[in-house]
């Protein structure tokens, strides 16, 4: 099957099902080093329940879509689009990879390029913005690697573990996405 | 010192919002477009007296509910005259952080008390509410309140390139920022 839009080179973007993502979601949560990187605020757990009815209430604020793994299928993280500006054309990027065996493997890179295939050409998007903690390199470098450019640092606004960190704020220009894009072939991927 | 007065400044005063009076001077502001743009980002539209009326009262019970947000009218000690309002907002308990917001209508107020307005909402938001770190998010075309805090002594940390989209063009978005030692590092602060 071709997911057209949504389908990347290892990972394609699902619908999100509330109810299959709830005992899933609870236990990524349940891996404090995955809040930890997601969450500015104090980690805690959530049932399954509980997740599932955020979930049911998030769901009309943005774009959620579940990650899936193109080789098994599995269910593996969460990307969403929100935030919008309509005027200026903007919207915040959030996303997280909750089945660590996947960590470090290019699935992250591979969702970001998809999602920003789909800000851009399809929201029409002039820019897309993200903020990552300084103590989540992984995350940094997969931004740099689709094109993310570095606008600026937080200093010390998180404090976890004893000591304070940046909050890091990225950008990308649909000018630059597209450049890159040209250069790397990522839009002609599915056509082919 | 415990017995420093917080809310109590040389010409001015930060007081509790009246959301019936204050109301009254809040639409008539927002009627001035270049006011609602610069001080309320996000609503770019007139506000009648009843919008103004329930956008503090909704202010009031969000902070009242939540306990991460805090609201003054900064008012003339000689005969109460509003002049704008300063918040705190998205504090963060755990990261001692939050975000500031001064909005002062008239650019003569803002040039004579914006200073002292900003002085005590920095004593409130460090020496009370003991936190680390204070924030600001201005539009770059915001110029009159970015100058009152780069001369509080604010870093520019964070610049959202074309951001905002106003008069026919882009706009980035700054972020500002001030740790609790360079506040006290300050030489006008009194600790």
């Amino acid at each position: 099957m071709n997911y057209g839009v949504f389908q990347g080179e290892l990972v394609r973007l699902a619908a999100v099902d509330t109810e299959k993502i709830g005992p899933v979601y609870s236990q990524w949560l349940q891996d404090s080093e995955f809040s930890r990187l997601s969450d500015t605020e104090p980690v805690k757990v959530f049932s399954p329940k509980q997740v599932q009815s955020a979930f049911e209430k998030f769901l009309p604020d943005g774009y959620f879509f579940a990650i899936h793994c193109l080789a098994d299928d599995k269910l593996i993280g969460m990307i969403d689009l929100s935030g919008f500006d309509w005027p200026a054309r903007n919207a915040w990027v959030g996303v997280g990879l909750g089945e660590r065996e996947y960590w470090g493997k290019g699935y992250g890179t591979d969702t970001m390029n998809v999602l920003l295939r789909f800000a851009f050409h399809e929201m029409n998007l002039h820019r897309v913005n993200l903020n990552v903690f300084e103590y989540n390199p992984r995350a940094i470098r997969c931004y740099e690697k689709v094109g993310f450019k570095h606008e600026g640092r937080m200093r010390a606004c998180l404090n976890r573990e004893g000591r304070r960190w940046d909050l890091i704020y990225m950008g990308i220009l649909r000018s630059e996405w597209e450049k890159r894009d040209q250069a790397s072939g990522v839009r002609d991927q599915n056509s082919s | 010192m415990i017995g420093t007065q917080l809310f109590e400044g040389n010409d001015i005063h930060l007081t509790a919002i009246d959301a019936e009076k204050d109301a009254l001077l809040e639409s008539a502001w927002m009627h001035d477009l270049n006011f609602a743009d610069l001080q309320r980002q996000g609503t770019f539209h007139h506000l009648s007296v009843v919008e103004a009326k329930k956008y503090f009262i909704d202010m009031q019970k969000e902070a009242a509910e939540k306990g991460n947000q805090f609201h003054f009218a900064i008012r003339m000690k000689s005969d109460e005259r509003l002049i704008g309002f300063a918040h705190i907002a998205w504090v963060s308990w755990s990261n001692g952080s939050a975000f500031i917001r001064l909005v002062i209508a008239e650019p003569d107020d803002l040039g004579r008390y914006g200073q002292a307005a900003l002085d005590m909402l920095l004593a409130y938001v460090f020496n009370e509410l003991n936190l680390y770190r204070v924030t600001v998010i201005l539009p770059e075309y915001n110029r009159g309140i970015a100058g009152l805090y780069e001369q509080a002594g604010f870093q520019l940390e964070v610049r959202l390139r074309d951001f905002y989209y106003r008069s026919e063009r882009l706009w980035d978005q700054l972020i500002y920022g001030m740790l609790l030692d360079e506040w006290q590092k300050k030489p006008e602060v009194v600790k």
